[in-house]
Protein backbone atom coordinates (compact mmCIF):
# COMPACT_ATOMS: atom_id res chain seq x y z
CA UNK A 1 0.00 0.00 0.00
CA UNK A 2 1.30 3.21 -0.97
CA UNK A 3 1.12 6.27 1.24
CA UNK A 4 0.22 8.98 -0.57
CA UNK A 5 -2.01 10.76 1.64
CA UNK A 6 -0.51 12.86 4.63
CA UNK A 7 -1.16 13.66 8.51
CA UNK A 8 -0.25 17.39 8.99
CA UNK A 9 1.34 16.16 12.32
CA UNK A 10 3.69 14.51 10.00
CA UNK A 11 4.54 17.41 7.41
CA UNK A 12 4.60 19.88 10.59
CA UNK A 13 7.04 17.85 12.43
CA UNK A 14 10.36 17.95 9.86
CA UNK A 15 12.51 19.88 11.88
CA UNK A 16 13.05 21.98 8.93
CA UNK A 17 11.52 25.44 7.98
CA UNK A 18 7.97 25.01 6.55
CA UNK A 19 6.39 27.59 3.94
CA UNK A 20 2.76 26.81 4.36
CA UNK A 21 2.12 28.18 0.94
CA UNK A 22 4.15 25.18 -0.62
CA UNK A 23 2.26 22.81 2.17
CA UNK A 24 -1.14 23.90 1.36
CA UNK A 25 -0.18 22.97 -2.34
CA UNK A 26 1.64 19.89 -1.63
CA UNK A 27 -1.86 19.07 0.19
CA UNK A 28 -4.27 20.14 -2.57
CA UNK A 29 -2.32 18.58 -4.92
CA UNK A 30 -2.63 14.86 -3.29
CA UNK A 31 -6.09 15.82 -2.77
CA UNK A 32 -6.64 16.39 0.73
CA UNK A 33 -8.65 19.29 0.39
CA UNK A 34 -9.53 19.40 4.31
CA UNK A 35 -5.91 19.05 5.53
CA UNK A 36 -5.44 22.01 3.04
CA UNK A 37 -7.69 24.08 4.64
CA UNK A 38 -6.58 23.45 7.62
CA UNK A 39 -3.30 23.99 6.76
CA UNK A 40 -4.30 27.52 5.47
CA UNK A 41 -4.55 28.57 8.91
CA UNK A 42 -1.98 27.95 10.40
CA UNK A 43 0.30 31.48 11.78
CA UNK A 44 3.17 32.15 9.61
CA UNK A 45 5.95 35.00 9.88
CA UNK A 46 7.13 35.95 6.07
CA UNK A 47 5.78 32.66 4.59
CA UNK A 48 7.01 30.09 6.93
CA UNK A 49 5.29 28.65 9.89
CA UNK A 50 5.70 30.26 13.12
CA UNK A 51 8.29 27.56 14.48
CA UNK A 52 7.04 27.82 18.13
CA UNK A 53 3.29 27.77 17.32
CA UNK A 54 3.40 24.62 15.40
CA UNK A 55 5.62 23.15 18.80
CA UNK A 56 2.73 24.53 20.87
CA UNK A 57 0.32 23.06 18.66
CA UNK A 58 1.77 20.00 18.15
CA UNK A 59 1.78 19.47 22.01
CA UNK A 60 -2.07 19.91 22.40
CA UNK A 61 -2.30 17.78 19.60
CA UNK A 62 -0.88 15.11 21.42
CA UNK A 63 -2.31 16.10 25.14
CA UNK A 64 -5.44 15.50 23.32
CA UNK A 65 -3.94 12.17 21.61
CA UNK A 66 -3.25 10.80 24.88
CA UNK A 67 -6.82 10.82 25.51
CA UNK A 68 -7.12 7.60 23.31
CA UNK A 69 -4.13 5.73 24.79
CA UNK A 70 -6.07 6.63 28.38
CA UNK A 71 -9.44 5.35 27.02
CA UNK A 72 -8.06 2.45 24.70
CA UNK A 73 -5.80 1.71 28.29
CA UNK A 74 -2.54 1.60 26.36
CA UNK A 75 -0.64 1.23 28.70
CA UNK A 76 -1.99 -1.24 30.67
CA UNK A 77 -2.01 -3.70 27.74
CA UNK A 78 1.76 -2.42 27.42
CA UNK A 79 2.57 -3.57 31.05
CA UNK A 80 0.78 -6.71 30.73
CA UNK A 81 3.09 -7.79 27.45
CA UNK A 82 6.39 -6.59 29.54
CA UNK A 83 5.42 -8.49 32.34
CA UNK A 84 5.17 -11.77 30.54
CA UNK A 85 8.02 -11.02 28.59
CA UNK A 86 10.03 -10.67 31.59
CA UNK A 87 8.48 -13.57 33.75
CA UNK A 88 11.03 -15.93 32.05
CA UNK A 89 14.19 -13.21 33.10
CA UNK A 90 13.44 -12.05 36.04
CA UNK A 91 16.49 -11.27 37.25
CA UNK A 92 18.14 -9.28 34.24
CA UNK A 93 17.83 -5.40 34.01
CA UNK A 94 15.39 -4.69 31.45
CA UNK A 95 15.32 -1.06 29.87
CA UNK A 96 12.37 -0.29 27.90
CA UNK A 97 12.48 2.08 24.90
CA UNK A 98 9.52 3.58 23.61
CA UNK A 99 10.47 4.99 19.78
CA UNK A 100 8.22 7.74 18.99
CA UNK A 101 7.28 8.41 22.55
CA UNK A 102 5.61 12.16 22.21
CA UNK A 103 4.40 13.16 25.23
CA UNK A 104 6.05 10.01 26.75
CA UNK A 105 2.32 9.02 28.36
CA UNK A 106 3.18 5.38 27.96
CA UNK A 107 6.03 5.58 29.40
CA UNK A 108 5.09 8.19 32.27
CA UNK A 109 2.17 5.78 32.85
CA UNK A 110 4.55 2.90 33.51
CA UNK A 111 6.35 4.98 35.80
CA UNK A 112 3.58 6.65 37.92
CA UNK A 113 1.85 3.33 38.74
CA UNK A 114 5.39 0.93 38.50
CA UNK A 115 3.96 -1.50 37.28
CA UNK A 116 6.84 -3.28 36.01
CA UNK A 117 8.55 -4.18 39.38
CA UNK A 118 12.14 -3.21 39.98
CA UNK A 119 15.25 -3.11 37.90
CA UNK A 120 13.17 -1.63 34.75
CA UNK A 121 14.56 1.57 32.88
CA UNK A 122 11.97 3.57 31.20
CA UNK A 123 13.38 5.76 28.50
CA UNK A 124 11.23 7.37 25.44
CA UNK A 125 12.70 9.00 22.35
CA UNK A 126 11.04 11.04 19.98
CA UNK A 127 12.73 12.64 16.81
CA UNK A 128 10.60 15.99 17.86
CA UNK A 129 12.30 17.81 20.27
CA UNK A 130 9.53 20.22 21.74
CA UNK A 131 7.44 16.90 22.56
CA UNK A 132 10.39 15.23 24.69
CA UNK A 133 11.07 18.28 25.98
CA UNK A 134 7.34 18.54 27.30
CA UNK A 135 7.28 15.15 28.34
CA UNK A 136 10.34 15.66 30.34
CA UNK A 137 9.19 18.55 32.48
CA UNK A 138 5.91 16.19 32.68
CA UNK A 139 7.67 13.56 34.28
CA UNK A 140 9.49 15.74 36.55
CA UNK A 141 6.32 17.74 37.59
CA UNK A 142 4.69 14.50 39.18
CA UNK A 143 8.31 13.46 39.85
CA UNK A 144 8.15 10.19 37.61
CA UNK A 145 11.92 7.96 37.29
CA UNK A 146 12.10 8.27 33.37
CA UNK A 147 13.87 9.81 31.15
CA UNK A 148 13.49 11.45 27.74
CA UNK A 149 15.45 11.76 25.00
CA UNK A 150 15.01 13.46 21.52
CA UNK A 151 16.81 11.64 18.47
CA UNK A 152 16.53 8.57 16.10
CA UNK A 153 15.54 6.14 18.68
CA UNK A 154 16.78 3.22 16.47
CA UNK A 155 20.28 5.23 15.63
CA UNK A 156 22.95 3.22 17.60
CA UNK A 157 23.59 4.59 20.64
CA UNK A 158 20.79 7.11 21.03
CA UNK A 159 18.97 4.58 23.69
CA UNK A 160 22.24 3.12 24.36
CA UNK A 161 23.36 -0.09 22.92
CA UNK A 162 25.47 -1.12 26.16
CA UNK A 163 24.88 -4.74 26.76
CA UNK A 164 21.52 -3.71 28.58
CA UNK A 165 18.54 -6.21 27.60
CA UNK A 166 16.17 -3.73 25.51
CA UNK A 167 12.51 -4.04 24.96
CA UNK A 168 11.88 -1.76 22.25
CA UNK A 169 8.39 -0.61 22.54
CA UNK A 170 6.10 2.30 19.96
CA UNK A 171 2.41 2.83 20.02
CA UNK A 172 0.91 4.45 17.02
CA UNK A 173 4.03 4.72 14.99
CA UNK A 174 3.98 2.40 12.54
CA UNK A 175 1.16 3.76 10.13
CA UNK A 176 3.64 6.27 9.94
CA UNK A 177 5.48 4.06 7.73
CA UNK A 178 5.57 3.27 4.35
CA UNK A 179 5.06 -0.39 3.39
CA UNK A 180 8.37 -0.03 2.02
CA UNK A 181 10.03 1.67 4.89
CA UNK A 182 8.70 -1.23 7.25
CA UNK A 183 11.11 -4.06 6.68
CA UNK A 184 13.85 -1.59 7.54
CA UNK A 185 12.44 -0.46 10.55
CA UNK A 186 12.42 -3.88 12.07
CA UNK A 187 15.46 -4.35 10.37
CA UNK A 188 17.41 -2.04 12.70
CA UNK A 189 16.21 -3.21 16.13
CA UNK A 190 17.42 -6.93 14.92
CA UNK A 191 20.74 -4.70 14.58
CA UNK A 192 20.53 -3.19 17.48
CA UNK A 193 20.57 -6.66 19.00
CA UNK A 194 17.26 -6.06 21.17
CA UNK A 195 15.66 -8.48 23.79
CA UNK A 196 12.69 -7.67 22.18
CA UNK A 197 10.01 -5.51 20.42
CA UNK A 198 6.11 -4.85 20.43
CA UNK A 199 4.83 -2.42 18.33
CA UNK A 200 1.19 -0.85 18.74
CA UNK A 201 -1.17 0.25 16.25
CA UNK A 202 -4.82 0.11 15.30
CA UNK A 203 -6.40 -2.68 13.64
CA UNK A 204 -7.85 -1.44 10.38
CA UNK A 205 -11.33 -2.03 9.18
CA UNK A 206 -14.31 -0.54 9.12
CA UNK A 207 -15.36 -0.12 12.35
CA UNK A 208 -11.83 0.79 13.80
CA UNK A 209 -12.43 3.91 10.73
CA UNK A 210 -15.87 4.83 12.35
CA UNK A 211 -14.98 4.21 15.91
CA UNK A 212 -12.25 6.94 14.95
CA UNK A 213 -14.55 9.66 13.57
CA UNK A 214 -16.96 9.78 16.16
CA UNK A 215 -14.37 9.25 19.09
CA UNK A 216 -12.19 12.55 17.07
CA UNK A 217 -15.28 14.32 16.77
CA UNK A 218 -16.48 14.03 20.32
CA UNK A 219 -13.41 14.16 22.56
CA UNK A 220 -10.93 16.16 20.49
CA UNK A 221 -10.55 19.82 19.63
CA UNK A 222 -7.69 20.82 17.76
CA UNK A 223 -8.60 20.29 13.86
CA UNK A 224 -5.32 18.56 13.35
CA UNK A 225 -6.32 16.39 15.88
CA UNK A 226 -9.42 15.60 14.45
CA UNK A 227 -7.79 15.06 10.71
CA UNK A 228 -4.92 12.58 11.39
CA UNK A 229 -7.03 10.54 14.06
CA UNK A 230 -9.43 10.07 11.51
CA UNK A 231 -6.87 9.34 8.63
CA UNK A 232 -4.17 7.20 10.69
CA UNK A 233 -7.24 4.63 11.18
CA UNK A 234 -7.54 4.50 7.61
CA UNK A 235 -3.63 4.20 7.18
CA UNK A 236 -3.02 1.46 9.41
CA UNK A 237 -1.45 -1.31 8.28
CA UNK A 238 -3.11 -5.21 8.37
CA UNK A 239 -0.94 -7.42 10.23
CA UNK A 240 -0.17 -9.29 7.16
CA UNK A 241 1.91 -6.55 6.19
CA UNK A 242 3.38 -5.97 9.36
CA UNK A 243 3.90 -9.37 9.73
CA UNK A 244 5.88 -9.50 6.53
CA UNK A 245 7.75 -6.92 6.97
CA UNK A 246 8.60 -8.07 10.81
CA UNK A 247 9.65 -11.24 8.83
CA UNK A 248 11.89 -9.95 6.18
CA UNK A 249 13.58 -7.09 8.55
CA UNK A 250 14.25 -9.44 11.56
CA UNK A 251 13.00 -13.13 10.99
CA UNK A 252 14.86 -14.63 13.91
CA UNK A 253 12.95 -12.71 16.45
CA UNK A 254 9.43 -15.04 15.06
CA UNK A 255 6.99 -11.75 14.77
CA UNK A 256 3.42 -11.92 15.80
CA UNK A 257 0.81 -10.18 14.86
CA UNK A 258 -3.10 -11.09 14.51
CA UNK A 259 -6.47 -8.81 13.34
CA UNK A 260 -9.55 -9.97 14.00
CA UNK A 261 -12.72 -10.63 11.56
CA UNK A 262 -12.90 -7.57 9.44
CA UNK A 263 -16.44 -7.33 9.62
CA UNK A 264 -17.25 -8.09 13.26
CA UNK A 265 -15.64 -5.05 15.56
CA UNK A 266 -13.10 -6.00 17.77
CA UNK A 267 -13.65 -3.21 20.06
CA UNK A 268 -11.50 -4.18 23.14
CA UNK A 269 -8.52 -5.04 20.38
CA UNK A 270 -8.75 -1.41 18.60
CA UNK A 271 -4.72 -1.05 19.08
CA UNK A 272 -3.03 -4.73 18.32
CA UNK A 273 0.96 -5.40 18.73
CA UNK A 274 2.93 -6.89 16.41
CA UNK A 275 5.66 -8.73 18.51
CA UNK A 276 8.68 -10.38 18.02
CA UNK A 277 11.55 -11.68 20.90
CA UNK A 278 15.24 -12.32 20.28
CA UNK A 279 15.85 -15.70 19.20
CA UNK B 1 -43.53 14.65 45.16
CA UNK B 2 -45.96 16.25 43.22
CA UNK B 3 -45.29 16.79 39.46
CA UNK B 4 -44.89 20.25 40.62
CA UNK B 5 -41.82 19.34 42.45
CA UNK B 6 -40.61 16.59 40.65
CA UNK B 7 -39.67 18.28 37.57
CA UNK B 8 -38.05 21.53 38.70
CA UNK B 9 -36.19 19.07 40.79
CA UNK B 10 -35.57 16.38 38.49
CA UNK B 11 -34.65 19.14 35.58
CA UNK B 12 -31.99 20.49 37.96
CA UNK B 13 -30.50 17.38 38.90
CA UNK B 14 -30.10 16.67 35.35
CA UNK B 15 -28.83 20.32 34.72
CA UNK B 16 -26.02 20.26 37.91
CA UNK B 17 -24.58 16.63 35.99
CA UNK B 18 -24.62 17.76 32.77
CA UNK B 19 -22.47 20.85 33.93
CA UNK B 20 -20.36 18.81 35.78
CA UNK B 21 -19.72 16.33 32.68
CA UNK B 22 -19.17 19.31 30.52
CA UNK B 23 -16.59 20.66 32.90
CA UNK B 24 -14.92 17.65 32.74
CA UNK B 25 -14.77 17.17 29.05
CA UNK B 26 -13.32 20.75 28.72
CA UNK B 27 -10.39 19.57 31.09
CA UNK B 28 -9.74 16.43 29.38
CA UNK B 29 -6.40 16.21 27.30
CA UNK B 30 -5.65 20.10 28.55
CA UNK B 31 -2.36 19.42 30.19
CA UNK B 32 -0.94 16.00 29.71
CA UNK B 33 -0.35 14.62 33.39
CA UNK B 34 -0.83 11.03 34.66
CA UNK B 35 -2.51 11.16 37.83
CA UNK B 36 -5.57 13.90 37.55
CA UNK B 37 -7.75 13.03 40.22
CA UNK B 38 -8.02 16.63 42.27
CA UNK B 39 -7.73 18.01 38.13
CA UNK B 40 -10.55 16.00 37.60
CA UNK B 41 -12.43 16.55 40.00
CA UNK B 42 -12.03 20.36 40.36
CA UNK B 43 -12.92 19.82 36.36
CA UNK B 44 -16.28 18.84 37.48
CA UNK B 45 -16.84 21.51 40.19
CA UNK B 46 -16.24 24.20 37.62
CA UNK B 47 -18.66 22.87 35.16
CA UNK B 48 -21.09 22.84 38.15
CA UNK B 49 -20.39 26.29 38.77
CA UNK B 50 -20.71 27.27 35.67
CA UNK B 51 -23.97 25.53 34.47
CA UNK B 52 -25.16 27.15 37.64
CA UNK B 53 -24.08 31.05 36.33
CA UNK B 54 -25.48 30.51 32.80
CA UNK B 55 -28.58 28.54 33.60
CA UNK B 56 -29.17 30.44 36.88
CA UNK B 57 -30.65 33.88 35.30
CA UNK B 58 -32.97 31.83 32.93
CA UNK B 59 -34.21 30.14 36.35
CA UNK B 60 -34.68 33.41 37.91
CA UNK B 61 -36.82 34.91 34.76
CA UNK B 62 -38.90 31.81 34.72
CA UNK B 63 -39.83 32.20 38.84
CA UNK B 64 -40.14 36.18 38.00
CA UNK B 65 -42.81 34.94 35.48
CA UNK B 66 -44.39 32.51 37.39
CA UNK B 67 -44.43 35.37 40.12
CA UNK B 68 -46.13 38.01 38.31
CA UNK B 69 -48.69 35.77 36.51
CA UNK B 70 -49.06 32.53 38.65
CA UNK B 71 -51.66 31.11 35.88
CA UNK B 72 -48.73 30.51 33.84
CA UNK B 73 -46.74 28.07 35.71
CA UNK B 74 -49.19 25.02 34.54
CA UNK B 75 -47.81 25.76 31.38
CA UNK B 76 -44.13 25.59 32.58
CA UNK B 77 -44.82 22.57 34.23
CA UNK B 78 -46.04 21.24 31.02
CA UNK B 79 -43.37 21.89 29.10
CA UNK B 80 -40.49 20.43 31.58
CA UNK B 81 -42.34 17.42 31.80
CA UNK B 82 -41.71 16.58 28.32
CA UNK B 83 -38.08 17.65 28.61
CA UNK B 84 -37.44 15.84 31.52
CA UNK B 85 -39.11 12.36 30.08
CA UNK B 86 -36.74 13.14 27.18
CA UNK B 87 -33.56 14.22 29.19
CA UNK B 88 -34.45 11.48 32.00
CA UNK B 89 -33.55 8.08 29.78
CA UNK B 90 -30.66 9.53 27.74
CA UNK B 91 -29.57 10.55 31.75
CA UNK B 92 -30.20 7.00 32.53
CA UNK B 93 -27.88 5.71 29.76
CA UNK B 94 -24.99 7.59 30.15
CA UNK B 95 -25.13 7.09 33.96
CA UNK B 96 -25.23 3.44 32.99
CA UNK B 97 -22.20 3.37 30.90
CA UNK B 98 -20.19 5.69 33.96
CA UNK B 99 -21.62 2.27 36.05
CA UNK B 100 -20.41 0.22 33.34
CA UNK B 101 -16.85 1.43 32.82
CA UNK B 102 -16.38 1.90 36.94
CA UNK B 103 -17.87 -2.35 36.95
CA UNK B 104 -16.53 -3.71 33.86
CA UNK B 105 -12.67 -4.11 34.38
CA UNK B 106 -9.59 -2.47 32.42
CA UNK B 107 -9.93 -4.42 29.29
CA UNK B 108 -13.71 -4.07 28.74
CA UNK B 109 -13.85 -0.33 29.87
CA UNK B 110 -13.39 1.17 26.80
CA UNK B 111 -16.78 -0.38 25.60
CA UNK B 112 -18.69 2.11 27.52
CA UNK B 113 -17.03 4.36 25.81
CA UNK B 114 -17.07 3.28 22.56
CA UNK B 115 -20.61 2.20 22.16
CA UNK B 116 -22.58 4.84 24.20
CA UNK B 117 -20.44 7.59 26.46
CA UNK B 118 -18.54 9.04 22.69
CA UNK B 119 -22.23 8.44 20.95
CA UNK B 120 -23.58 9.82 23.62
CA UNK B 121 -21.51 12.99 23.60
CA UNK B 122 -22.20 13.10 19.76
CA UNK B 123 -26.17 13.09 19.95
CA UNK B 124 -26.68 15.36 22.82
CA UNK B 125 -26.54 19.04 21.48
CA UNK B 126 -29.86 16.99 18.93
CA UNK B 127 -31.60 15.62 22.14
CA UNK B 128 -30.99 18.77 24.01
CA UNK B 129 -32.54 20.46 20.78
CA UNK B 130 -35.63 18.09 20.67
CA UNK B 131 -35.99 18.74 23.99
CA UNK B 132 -36.64 22.45 23.01
CA UNK B 133 -39.44 21.25 20.12
CA UNK B 134 -40.91 19.24 22.67
CA UNK B 135 -41.20 21.89 25.34
CA UNK B 136 -42.72 24.26 22.46
CA UNK B 137 -45.15 21.93 21.57
CA UNK B 138 -46.72 20.73 25.17
CA UNK B 139 -46.34 24.56 26.79
CA UNK B 140 -47.98 26.18 23.96
CA UNK B 141 -46.48 29.67 24.70
CA UNK B 142 -43.83 31.93 23.12
CA UNK B 143 -42.29 32.73 26.28
CA UNK B 144 -41.90 29.44 27.72
CA UNK B 145 -40.65 27.86 24.62
CA UNK B 146 -37.86 30.84 25.11
CA UNK B 147 -37.25 29.80 28.58
CA UNK B 148 -36.84 26.07 26.98
CA UNK B 149 -34.63 27.77 24.27
CA UNK B 150 -32.66 29.87 26.77
CA UNK B 151 -31.89 26.93 29.32
CA UNK B 152 -30.51 24.67 26.52
CA UNK B 153 -28.73 27.05 24.82
CA UNK B 154 -27.05 27.99 28.62
CA UNK B 155 -26.74 24.00 29.09
CA UNK B 156 -24.71 23.53 25.71
CA UNK B 157 -22.87 26.31 26.62
CA UNK B 158 -20.78 25.42 29.53
CA UNK B 159 -18.81 23.43 27.38
CA UNK B 160 -17.81 26.14 24.83
CA UNK B 161 -17.44 28.87 27.52
CA UNK B 162 -14.78 26.83 29.68
CA UNK B 163 -12.26 25.43 26.51
CA UNK B 164 -12.64 29.60 26.36
CA UNK B 165 -11.54 29.58 30.02
CA UNK B 166 -8.84 26.97 28.90
CA UNK B 167 -7.25 28.85 26.40
CA UNK B 168 -7.38 32.36 28.42
CA UNK B 169 -5.60 30.61 31.09
CA UNK B 170 -3.27 29.01 28.91
CA UNK B 171 -2.06 32.45 27.64
CA UNK B 172 -1.60 33.69 31.04
CA UNK B 173 0.75 30.80 32.28
CA UNK B 174 2.17 29.68 28.78
CA UNK B 175 5.20 27.63 30.04
CA UNK B 176 3.59 26.13 33.11
CA UNK B 177 1.02 23.72 31.22
CA UNK B 178 0.61 23.19 27.92
CA UNK B 179 -3.01 23.37 27.49
CA UNK B 180 -6.20 24.83 25.57
CA UNK B 181 -6.98 25.53 21.52
CA UNK B 182 -5.66 28.39 19.37
CA UNK B 183 -6.65 27.28 16.20
CA UNK B 184 -10.24 27.62 15.40
CA UNK B 185 -12.96 24.32 15.97
C1 LIG C 1 1.82 9.67 16.16
S1 LIG C 1 3.24 9.92 17.13
C2 LIG C 1 2.93 8.73 18.40
C3 LIG C 1 3.09 9.36 19.75
C4 LIG C 1 2.89 8.46 20.93
N1 LIG C 1 3.56 7.20 20.82
C5 LIG C 1 1.44 8.26 21.22
O1 LIG C 1 0.95 7.14 21.13
O2 LIG C 1 0.77 9.23 21.58
C6 LIG C 1 4.61 9.28 16.23
C7 LIG C 1 5.91 9.90 16.70
O3 LIG C 1 6.99 9.07 16.29
C8 LIG C 1 8.13 9.87 16.14
N2 LIG C 1 9.12 9.05 15.43
C9 LIG C 1 9.01 8.44 14.23
N3 LIG C 1 10.10 7.72 13.94
C10 LIG C 1 10.95 7.84 14.99
C11 LIG C 1 12.24 7.33 15.31
N4 LIG C 1 12.90 6.55 14.46
N5 LIG C 1 12.81 7.68 16.49
C12 LIG C 1 12.15 8.48 17.34
N6 LIG C 1 10.93 8.98 17.10
C13 LIG C 1 10.32 8.68 15.95
C14 LIG C 1 7.58 11.11 15.46
O4 LIG C 1 8.41 12.22 15.74
C15 LIG C 1 6.20 11.26 16.12
O5 LIG C 1 6.23 12.18 17.17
Amino acid sequence: MMISVYELTDLLSTGEPVSRDALVAQLRAGGQRRAARIAARLPVRGGVLVGAEIDALLIRVHCELQRLGEELQLPRRVAEWIVRFRAGRPATPLRVVDVGCGLGYVVRWLAAYEMLGPGVELVGVDLNRALVTRAAELAAAERLRCRFIAGDALAPGVAGNDGVSTVVISSGLLHHLSTAELPAFFAAQRALGVAAFAHWDIDPGPWTTLGARVFHRARMREPVSRHDGVLSARRAHPAGVLLAAARAGAPDYRPACADGPRWWPRLSDVLRPVTGIAP
Amino acid sequence: MTAAGWVPAGLVVLAALDGAFAGFRSSCGRTGLIRRRREDIRAHLRGLATAAALLGPVAGLVLADVLARPERWDRYLAAGRVMLLLYLPFGAVVLAALAGYAVLGWRRRFLATALILGPCTFARPYVAAAGVVLAARAGGDLLVTLAAAASVAAACAVEPVLDRWWVATARRRPPDRPTGTASRR
